[in-house]
């Protein structure tokens, strides 16, 4: 823990979502040195019915992005919990891109999005955000992901929305470039 | 594209018919000038000959004409388009091309393309899906183009993406009512926007555009 607070990256990317989407999995596909991890072995799993999964993370992940000059780049995965906001309200500040990662396979995947994107523009963190759909394929028809294009721009007009496969290192770079492209709107312009 | 040149080897010519490929695809240089549907000629190291102004007056249907040259004042034909040798701006192109009023239909038979956003200024209402894209990671950094301004096709050529990542790319935003196409005169804008037109950008934004000219270059799978 001393490595991570210790020094200072300049920038930082935080991938935020649900238990169970994919974060840690993410984090690992792009990160340039081993992640580090607070995973333990939780038990909401089963009640979930999750059983390619084991543990959860209970404070954040961070892994890095390190450039030959010596620029470092800050990659957080922070926990899906609602009892874990306060290590939201620590990291998501500063962030200069945000992916939000959701299940767009499930009945309530639209909730979810409302729910989280809810929690992102209270801490004016939706200017700088990436919403990206896990478990549906590529070629996903447009009228799937209509309904969410619609939600989220009542939040940022612009912000993306893209399927993505947080196992895939392509997949997974891209949200992130996604996420930073972005053309940056104020707070005020994206209050719902 | 059916294209004759008046001198092949001029380097303004070699210039021109360069982003006239990147603007519109393969160009067939042809030998005989009646059966192309653009001319350029090439009046940098003097005046063309004469004959060429009554061929062209000959022609049926006329040639869209491009003359490269130095001086407006040594344009051979009142309705020849000048542009200034060497051409800086491939913009210009594109604006041409649209304004030659040349029909659909004969664009296509000339191979030059129907897809209306070649033409037109054009922008984004909102991100597409770039699922399909991920081959390209430059298609990203078109697309947020896209999104902050109107934008030409040739702008988005230039900017590093594959010519085919950025056609699949319109014809997918345009199929799902994304792309938005903006009159002509709106291009004179885009055009003439110069840098003293926008608006500073913070030291954040500049730090964000940065990170991701760094992740192109390491992550670009070209």
């Amino acid at each position: 823990m001393k490595a991570v607070l210790g020094h200072q990256t300049q920038q930082q990317v935080v991938f935020v979502g649900p238990f169970g989407v994919g974060k840690t999995t993410a984090l690992r596909a792009i990160s340039d040195i081993p992640v580090v991890s607070t995973e333990v072995a939780s038990s909401e799993i089963g009640q979930l019915g999750m059983t390619d999964k084991s543990t959860t993370t209970v404070g954040f992940d961070y892994g890095e992005w390190a450039f030959s000059d010596g620029d470092r780049v800050g990659l957080f995965g922070v926990p899906g919990q609602e009892r874990f906001h306060a290590m939201w309200d620590a990291v998501l500040p500063q962030s200069s891109a945000v992916v939000l990662w959701l299940f767009g396979d499930r009945a309530n995947a639209l909730a979810d999005c409302r729910f989280w994107l809810e929690a992102l523009a209270a801490r004016n963190a939706v200017a700088r955000l990436a919403v990206a759909l896990t478990r549906l394929p590529d070629d996903v028809p447009d009228r799937v992901l209509a309904p969410f294009r619609e939600l989220i721009a009542r939040y940022h007009p612009l912000a993306p929305l893209i399927t993505a496969d947080p196992r895939d290192q392509t997949s997974v770079v891209q949200a992130t470039l996604i996420a930073l492209a972005t053309p940056y709107m104020s707070a005020a312009a994206t209050t719902p | 594209m059916k294209v004759w040149v008046s001198a092949r080897q001029a380097p303004a010519t070699d210039g021109f018919l360069h982003a006239l490929g990147q603007l519109a695809g393969d160009c067939a240089v042809l030998e005989r000038a009646a059966e192309a549907t653009l001319w350029v000629v090439d009046g940098v190291d003097g005046k063309p000959d004469a004959s060429l102004r009554t061929l062209y007056e000959q022609a049926t249907p006329r040639p869209a004409v491009a003359y490269l040259g130095r001086w407006m004042s040594d344009l051979p034909h009142p309705a020849w388009a000048f542009f200034k040798a060497p051409l800086t701006d491939p913009k210009l192109i594109s604006l041409w091309l649209h304004s030659a009023n040349v029909q659909p239909g004969s664009r296509a038979d000339a191979g030059l393309g129907t897809e209306p956003w070649r033409w037109q200024p054009m922008r984004l209402s909102a991100w597409p899906n770039l699922a399909r894209f991920r081959r390209d990671l430059h298609v990203i950094t078109a697309c947020a183009q896209l999104l902050r301004a109107p934008t030409l096709y040739s702008d988005l050529i230039a900017r590093g993406a594959q010519r085919d990542a950025i056609d699949a790319l319109l014809a997918d935003a345009w199929a799902a009512g994304l792309l938005q196409l903006l009159p002509v005169p709106a291009a004179a804008g885009v055009a003439a926007a110069p840098a003293t037109a926008k608006p500073a950008e913070s030291p954040t934004e500049n730090a964000r555009r940065g990170l991701v000219s760094r992740l192109l270059a390491r992550f670009s799978l070209r």
